[in-house]
């Protein structure tokens, strides 16, 4: 998966999810490690390939 | 007085209603006293003979004409129930993401879902897919198609659909089939079980004929670690042409030894069970309050809960109406569960505290929620 432009969004005060453009998509990706996008996202962070923003 | 009556003396005539079962001591008249075919079966009512009077069965060559319904408790000898296909959509009908009636392009090395449930690839070679409606054995069966449109050596096919475990599936022996036909040299079914990953049964042939196959393998005795176990109908490497492809149909994994024939679902149950890791939604999607003049919150169920929480994405235009006036609206965040889902919208203006209603103008229109492997 090529993962960019990853940010935190919340929902409640709270982050709820994670905005990210995936293989040219604008996806909300939820904070389950059962949901591939996420875990692909956790992945790469931890490979150092992407960040992730704050939320605004 | 009572008479004997004997073989001397015998009886003219007896007539309708003279001899009534209470004249009729138990046991009176026994088998050896009827003499064969002497009742007709018009003489036996309903419930006139129990089960405890059939002492020897019935053979065979009594049963005739229609048979009475038979209760499931009364099968024996019968290992499985059928409709026990594990895969999902092995027939290709539900395609949720795209038509795929034509060759669709998948990225090299990128599993790619397409239709629902299947996932496909060449590693570091891209591909198209589709499916069609194949001759198979004289007769018509929807096949799957990968084929490559670039070159490489020592590459695999890796098209496979991945099987939710549950804790009643361990150590059961399955048994995975399907038609099968490639060009492709040295393929062979294969399962990765998360133990690991093996290819049981025959060398698929690559002489480019539709073929049948079937094999078997046990699963894990814990399976408590893996969320699935994935099947592909052919892996190996190989050396890939711009015309290698792989096609397959009617693919079924069910527990048991022994293959048995492939089972249609009607569309609606397939497409529920494809929902439950892929859905879209069109037309309208949900409702919500306007807490801001930006932003509304606005909640929507999905029809089928969710194998995870979703992923949501949105793909075209979208609308929200508070009553007062509609605005089109983006989406800003999301939350929920994989039950019950809420996605933020944005938009320029509507009127703080009111209800709105988020919707899509049509089915080009859509919002997808994603929980596939």
């Amino acid at each position: 998966m090529i993962i960019t432009n990853a940010k935190y969004t919340q929902w409640q005060g709270t982050n709820s999810s994670v905005k990210a453009t995936i293989d040219g998509q604008e996806m909300f990706i939820p904070l389950d490690e059962s949901n591939r996008h996420y875990a692909e996202i956790l992945k790469q962070v931890a490979d150092g390939t992407i960040t992730i923003a704050e939320a605004d | 007085m009572p008479t004997e009556i004997s073989g001397s003396t015998g009886v003219n005539k007896i007539t309708d209603g003279t001899v009534v079962t209470a004249d009729i001591a138990a046991d009176a008249v026994d088998g050896t006293k009827i003499a064969d075919n002497a009742i007709n079966s018009e003489h036996i009512t309903a419930g006139g003979v129990d089960d405890a009077h059939l002492a020897t069965g019935i053979t065979a060559s009594k049963l005739t004409g229609a048979l009475p319904a038979i209760s499931g408790a009364a099968l024996t000898g019968i290992t499985e129930p059928p409709r026990k296909n594990f895969i999902i959509n092995g027939g290709f009908t539900v395609n949720q993401r795209a038509a795929y009636t034509s060759a669709t392009a998948v990225g090299a090395g990128a599993k790619t879902y397409v239709s629902d449930r299947w996932a496909v690839y060449i590693e570091s070679i891209a591909c198209t897919y589709n499916w069609y409606d194949a001759t198979i054995d004289s007769v018509k069966r929807r096949a799957g198609k990968v084929i490559s449109t670039g070159t490489g050596s020592s590459k695999y096919f890796h098209v496979t659909q991945q099987i939710e475990y549950e804790s009643w599936m361990e150590g059961r022996t399955i048994t995975i089939s399907g038609w099968v036909r490639t060009n492709l040299a040295g393929q062979k079914f294969r399962i990765c079980d998360g133990v690991g990953c093996y290819t049981p049964g025959s060398v698929i042939a690559s002489d480019g004929n539709w073929a049948y196959y079937s094999t078997q393998h046990t699963l894990p005795n814990d399976v408590s670690s893996y969320a699935a176990f994935q099947v592909h109908p052919a892996f190996a490497t190989g050396n890939f042409t711009t015309s290698t492809y792989l096609e397959w149909a009617e693919f079924k994994v069910e527990f048991g030894s022994t293959a048995t024939a492939y089972e249609h679902r009607s569309y609606g149950e397939e497409l529920a069970l494809c929902q439950r890791y892929y859905e879209v939604i069109t037309g309208g999607i949900g409702m919500g309050i306007v807490k801001s003049s930006t932003a509304a919150d606005c909640s929507f169920q999905p029809k089928v809960n969710k194998r995870a929480a979703p992923t949501i994405s949105f793909s075209g235009t979208f609308y929200a109406n508070d009553g007062s006036a509609q605005q089109s609206a983006t989406l800003s965040s999301t939350g929920g569960t994989q039950d019950g889902l809420i996605v933020v919208i944005a938009f320029s203006s509507l009127n703080t505290g009111r209800a709105c209603m988020l919707y899509t103008p049509s089915v080009d229109h859509k919002l997808t929620v994603d929980a596939e492997f």
